[in-house]
């Protein structure tokens, strides 16, 4: 137990570490000037020896490197070249919106896309199966910014029921805060939904096939007893660890949704970042976004450990 | 040569029986005769610009024209020869560059199979689209950065397979036996196990090409894709989104495109991966 959890933690660091560098590497190490890069082709050159002096480009990368990463672990991320502010505190304001907008997307997708694959995943192959498949296929294959295009098309510009832009306004009430969120957590939860769905769908058609499974049916419990009590708890583990590993995929879905419907969350602030050259507020961001989604999936990782038995078993017998 | 030609028209007609594949295919191949066709059947030149700008649909632009005056139905089918010859290319890189690494590490196996997986694993959790932001801020947007920064993102995935591929195929007797003959490992590895895993891998290529088209689809919606003026359906949404509710066409047209294109790859693999089941 205490094995484990210390092997999850020292892959996470690791991982985190090796990530750290290949950011670093290519986001400073690659481009010739990076100062120059930042301020753009019409700098004056002062200005230009003046960044690169405050970003102490002089000096050779793997002390550069060292310096940066000593900074992080003391929460100092260094300071954007475009906003003159901390990173640390530009992405701690972004990071809390961006987990609110996929929290929220979390809470939509997740039932419905559990629902929607469990009643495919027992009548397979039937009608119902058949129209969920296609359904959840469809979802799959539009792209994130295709459905929003289609979703603001149709429910703000035509049916006129919720706006297409989500600036958070502060003075807004409850209300007209949750009419603003509706179609970018829409959109979010859409482009996980089908991926949810199929999951789930293969995963309660294999329990459904198993021979205790058949042991009940043949014991005569109701069909509902046996999917409730017998089905189901198998059934998840397995598109449980999917969504989690899926974190990826929706990093990149918050990021689209964010600059759709102009959001400012983390994922806005990176791409402005990498538009406007913000060296330090681009590896700064990208990192803290790639630990939120390295944590995450360790998360799951020890969920999974306790949900699931036979994991537990499997690693003591070892 | 005739009998080769044979199995593949059989293992075509085999594909098309399902419904939703033949579906996918007809969608599929519709838009590649578009690509090869844009000159000929597109009314104007993609750059061309005309007199009256975010005019909506009439008989001379039957999709209106964009910002700039441009005519969007031209735009949209130009701009599919970007996306049937970038993503192929690119998930043909993607293999090419992850293959070797998941041959290697499912046949050698030992340590450098964990080291190679470690670092497999360390890649997978990086999440992709910071990878191609990163990669092409550094380089700057351009065909060939688009393209290699999608390959470089498709190594972790493709190799994962391939090794497990491969060991599934390792103890076979086949192998076995090419080995007790005394053959050399490159033999063995491209001669005997490689014509044999090459099926799967190519269903899984077909579902990829399709996350290809939705990576430059994605790139050129953020304004990082290929460069301006190339009609590119990703771009194309970018630059309408300002306009989206006084021309809603310049946006939707090529967000439809773009969707049933990958609708179709993925019906099309999805028949792919039943019929290889079946068998």
């Amino acid at each position: 137990m205490t094995a484990f959890l210390l092997n999850r933690l020292g892959t996470m660091l690791m991982t985190m570490l090796v990530i750290s560098m290949l950011v670093f590497f290519i986001a400073e190490v690659v481009p010739v000037d990076p100062a120059r890069s930042a301020l753009g082709p019409y700098a004056p050159q002062e200005a230009v020896d003046d960044l690169r002096d405050r970003m102490g480009l002089d000096r050779p990368a793997a002390v550069r490197y060292f310096d940066w990463i000593t900074g992080i672990l003391e929460g100092d991320f260094g300071e954007s070249i475009h906003y003159q502010r901390p990173v640390g505190d530009l992405v701690a304001v972004r990071v809390q919106r961006s987990l609110a907008l996929a929290g929220l997307g979390f809470v939509f997708m997740m039932p419905l896309g559990l629902a929607l694959g469990c009643i495919a995943g027992i009548t397979e192959n039937r009608l119902p199966d058949r129209i969920i498949s296609l359904i959840s296929s469809i979802f799959v294959s539009v792209p994130s910014f295709a459905s929003g295009i289609f979703l603001i098309v149709i429910f703000s510009l035509w049916l006129g029921w919720f706006p297409g832009v989500s600036m958070p306004d502060p003075d807004a009430g409850i209300f007209d805060a949750a009419k603003k969120l509706i179609l970018p957590v829409l959109v979010l939860a859409l482009d996980e939904i089908g991926y949810l769905a199929r999951m789930t769908r293969v995963s309660m058609a294999e329990v459904m096939h198993s021979d205790y499974i058949r042991t009940a049916v043949l014991k005569g419990i109701s069909r509902w007893q046996v999917i409730w009590r017998h089905a189901l708890r198998n059934a998840l583990i397995a598109p449980f660890t999917a969504i989690m590993l899926h974190v990826n995929w929706l990093i990149g879905g918050v990021l689209v949704v964010e600059v759709l419907f102009n959001y400012p969350g983390l994922g806005r602030l990176l791409l402005d970042a990498a538009m406007r050259n913000d060296i330090t507020l681009l590896m700064g961001g990208t990192l803290v976004l790639t630990f939120v989604a390295v944590a995450t999936q360790v998360l799951a990782d020890i969920g999974l450990y306790f949900m699931n038995p036979r994991i537990r078993f499997e690693r003591a017998a070892r | 040569m005739m009998l080769r030609h044979d199995r593949l028209r059989g293992a075509f007609a085999e594909l098309v029986k399902t419904p939703n594949s033949a579906v996918g295919a007809a969608i599929v191949v519709f838009w590649i005769l578009v690509a090869v066709a844009a000159p000929v059947i597109a009314p104007y030149t993609p750059t061309e610009m005309h007199d009256a700008r975010l005019e909506g649909p009439s008989l001379k632009h039957w999709l209106g024209t964009d910002h700039l005056a441009r005519d969007v139905m031209s735009r949209l089918f130009w701009g599919t020869r970007t996306v049937v010859a970038l993503a192929p290319l690119s998930v043909l890189l993607g293999i090419l560059l992850a293959a070797p690494l998941g041959l290697v590490s499912g046949y050698v196996g030992g340590r450098l199979d964990t080291l190679i997986m470690r670092g497999v694993d360390i890649l997978m959790s990086f999440p992709t689209l910071l990878i191609y932001i990163l990669i092409i801020t550094s380089f700057g947007p351009s065909v060939i950065v688009v393209v290699i920064s999608i390959a470089l993102g498709s190594i972790p995935p493709i190799a994962r397979i391939v090794r497990s591929l491969v060991m599934d195929v390792r103890s076979k007797d086949y192998v076995s036996a090419a080995r007790l003959r005394g053959e050399r490992r490159r033999f063995i590895l491209l001669r005997e196990i490689l014509p044999n895993v090459s099926g799967p891998i190519v269903v899984d290529a077909t579902i990829r090409i399709g996350y290809a088209i939705m990576a430059i689809g994605a790139l050129g919606f953020l304004g990082l894709g290929i460069p301006p003026p190339t009609p590119d359906w990703g771009g194309m949404i970018n630059e309408g989104r300002p306009w989206i509710f006084a021309m809603p066409w310049t946006v939707l047209a090529p967000a439809a495109a773009l969707s049933s294109m990958v609708v179709g790859l993925n019906l099309f693999a999805d028949g792919m991966r039943e019929n290889a089941q079946l068998r």
